[in-house]
Parts: structure tokens; C-alpha cells; sequence
């Protein structure tokens, strides 16, 4: 498989992933979250629920994509390297 | 396991956000050496899995689910130092644009997704690698069991933090016992999730896996000259 085949299918896999996840994601709370509601500290939390939806998830990874790939871009070593 | 803004208090999360910037400082200065031209942009497109993979909660029983953390898998094909960029890209995207973790709980989650679990799964995955035939098909059973162990690792510092740091008192026993407990069970799907993962790229293409690279330096370069016609 070439390499830009191999990132066409690992970038569709991704959006597939988050499409499933739209779809099909457990609502139950995580780890973290039931513990604290049955500890009784989840209340501590000032932070509003997690953003959902196809739209919010689509753009999210896309900005992903796009932050972390121009800095490992920018923060690569010019040239190809000498292969081991 | 993001933590939301207010679990925390104030000194707790301003030590957690120095290690997180301090952590990732030094990752910038690491990064450089695993990162080339073939390599960058397999490493963008780990963040992006990793950032589907983090969404797609998984049911553990009892009205509980887990998630991918995904320190160990991005380690194992990227490498540890950009791997806990990866994660904290991850992570800062979801806190100021997903409302998933809070924004003075970033330094949190970044030393507990991003630091923790990258560098537990990656030691654990050396580990694994060392007892293991040196093996290109034994990379992605010893990223599982990074995996396996990274995200009970996390769970342990978060409750050190919380019994440290909490704004409300737990006793510490309990608290422990079913951060672990539950995290342990995430654990499994954490390290089905890497292994699978792993395991297809490993398959497709081993030279952009960074923890297969060991493996692959055996190997002697074979030359197929019945190809050359193609």
C-alpha cells in the first residue's frame, strides 16, 4: 500500500469512527463520571456537557487534522532521512 | 476521563497545568527526532484517530462506559514524544471546542491523558517488547498490554490528585478502589482497540510504525528481481 494510500484510508477510517460514534456511542457515563456521581463530587463540576452531533464532531476532527498536522509538519526534519 | 472544571482546586490544577507545560516542552524537543517527512504526516493522522476514537464510548456494565484514551496506541505508531503531542492537541481541541474537559482542567488532562498515559503504555509496551520474540507480529500484543496498563495508570493519578486536591472529601480507600476498578475494566477494551489498531497498520505498513521499527531492523533487504518487469 503506498503511503498516501495508507493516510486515505486511515483519514477515512477516522471519520468513520466519528460518524459511529455519533450514531452509536454509549450515553452511560464514563469511568470518571460514574465514580464521581457515586462519590458524590460530581456535582463539583462547573463545566457544561460535552458537545454532540455530526456537525460539532465532523469540525472538531477536522481542526484535529489540521492542528496537528501542520505542527508535526512544521516540527519535522527536512529531507528524507537515512533509513535504518 | 476528561475532568471538568471544578473537581480540582486551584494550587492542584496550577501544579498539574507546570507539569503539562513542562511536558510538552520537552515532548516539541523530542518530537524533532521522530518526525520526517514520511513520518509528520502519519503522525496527524494519529491525533485525528486518536480524536474519533476518544467520541466512541464503549458500554463496561453496570451504566458505565469507557473510552479510548489512546496515549499508548499513538505512542507505539508515532513515537512517546509526539505522541504526547498528539494527545494534548486532542485534548485542547476538545476542551475549547468541545466542551469535553475543562479549560482550567487542561493541565490535568494533559498530565493524565497525555503524560501518564503516554509515557506508562510506552514504558509497558518496551516492556512487553523485551520479554516477547522480537517479532514484527509481536508489536501490536505488546501495544495492547501498554494499553491494558496505561489507562488504570491514569485513573491512579487522577485519584492521587482528587485526594490531594478534590473540592469535596471522599475517603481515599473507596475512591481508589473504583477509580481502579472501573479503569481496569476500560483497560481491556483500551488494549482490544490498540492491538486491533496496530495490529492493521503493522500489517499494511511496518516501516511507518514506530514501535516496529526495532523489528524491522533484522530484517536484510531483499531484492526481487523478478518484480523489476511489473
Amino acid at each position: 500500500m503506498s503511503r498516501r494510500a495508507f493516510l486515505v484510508v486511515g483519514l477515512l477510517a477516522a471519520v468513520l469512527v466519528a460518524g459511529a460514534a455519533v450514531l452509536w456511542a454509549s450515553a452511560h457515563p464514563d469511568g470518571l463520571e460514574f465514580v464521581s456521581r457515586e462519590h458524590g463530587f460530581a456535582d463539583q463540576s462547573s463545566s457544561p456537557g460535552r458537545r454532540g452531533g455530526a456537525a460539532w464532531s465532523l469540525g472538531g476532527l477536522a481542526l484535529v487534522a489540521l492542528v496537528a498536522g501542520g505542527l508535526f509538519w512544521a516540527l519535522r526534519r527536512r529531507g528524507s532521512r537515512d533509513e535504518a | 476521563m476528561h475532568v471538568p472544571d471544578g473537581f480540582l482546586d486551584a494550587p492542584t490544577s496550577l501544579v498539574t497545568g507546570a507539569v503539562a507545560v513542562a511536558g510538552v516542552a520537552i515532548a516539541l524537543r523530542g518530537a524533532r527526532r521522530e518526525l520526517d517527512d514520511r513520518t509528520a504526516p502519519m503522525a496527524g493522522l494519529v491525533a485525528t484517530f486518536v480524536f474519533a476514537g476518544q467520541m466512541m464510548n464503549f458500554p463496561v456494565g453496570a451504566g458505565t462506559s469507557g473510552h479510548l484514551l489512546g496515549g499508548a496506541l499513538a505512542a507505539v505508531l508515532a513515537g512517546p514524544f509526539t505522541a504526547v503531542l498528539c494527545i494534548s492537541v486532542v485534548l485542547l481541541v476538545q476542551a475549547l471546542v468541545m466542551a469535553d474537559g475543562g479549560i482550567t482542567a487542561l493541565g490535568t488532562n494533559v498530565t493524565l491523558m497525555a503524560l501518564v498515559a503516554v509515557v506508562v503504555g510506552w514504558l509497558a509496551f518496551r516492556v512487553a517488547q523485551t520479554v516477547l520474540p522480537r517479532r514484527t507480529s509481536m508489536v501490536a500484543p505488546a501495544a495492547a498490554f501498554g494499553a491494558f496498563v496505561s489507562v488504570p495508570a491514569a485513573a491512579l493519578v487522577f485519584s492521587g490528585l482528587f485526594i490531594v486536591g478534590g473540592t469535596a472529601p471522599v475517603d481515599a480507600g473507596t475512591l481508589l478502589t473504583a477509580m481502579l476498578g472501573w479503569h481496569t475494566v476500560i483497560g481491556l477494551g483500551e488494549a482490544v482497540i490498540t492491538g486491533l489498531v496496530v495490529g492493521s497498520v503493522v500489517s499494511a505498513r511496518p516501516d511507518l510504525c514506530h514501535g516496529a521499527r526495532r523489528t524491522l531492523q533484522g530484517r536484510t533487504l531483499e531484492v526481487r528481481t523478478s518484480q523489476v518487469t511489473g
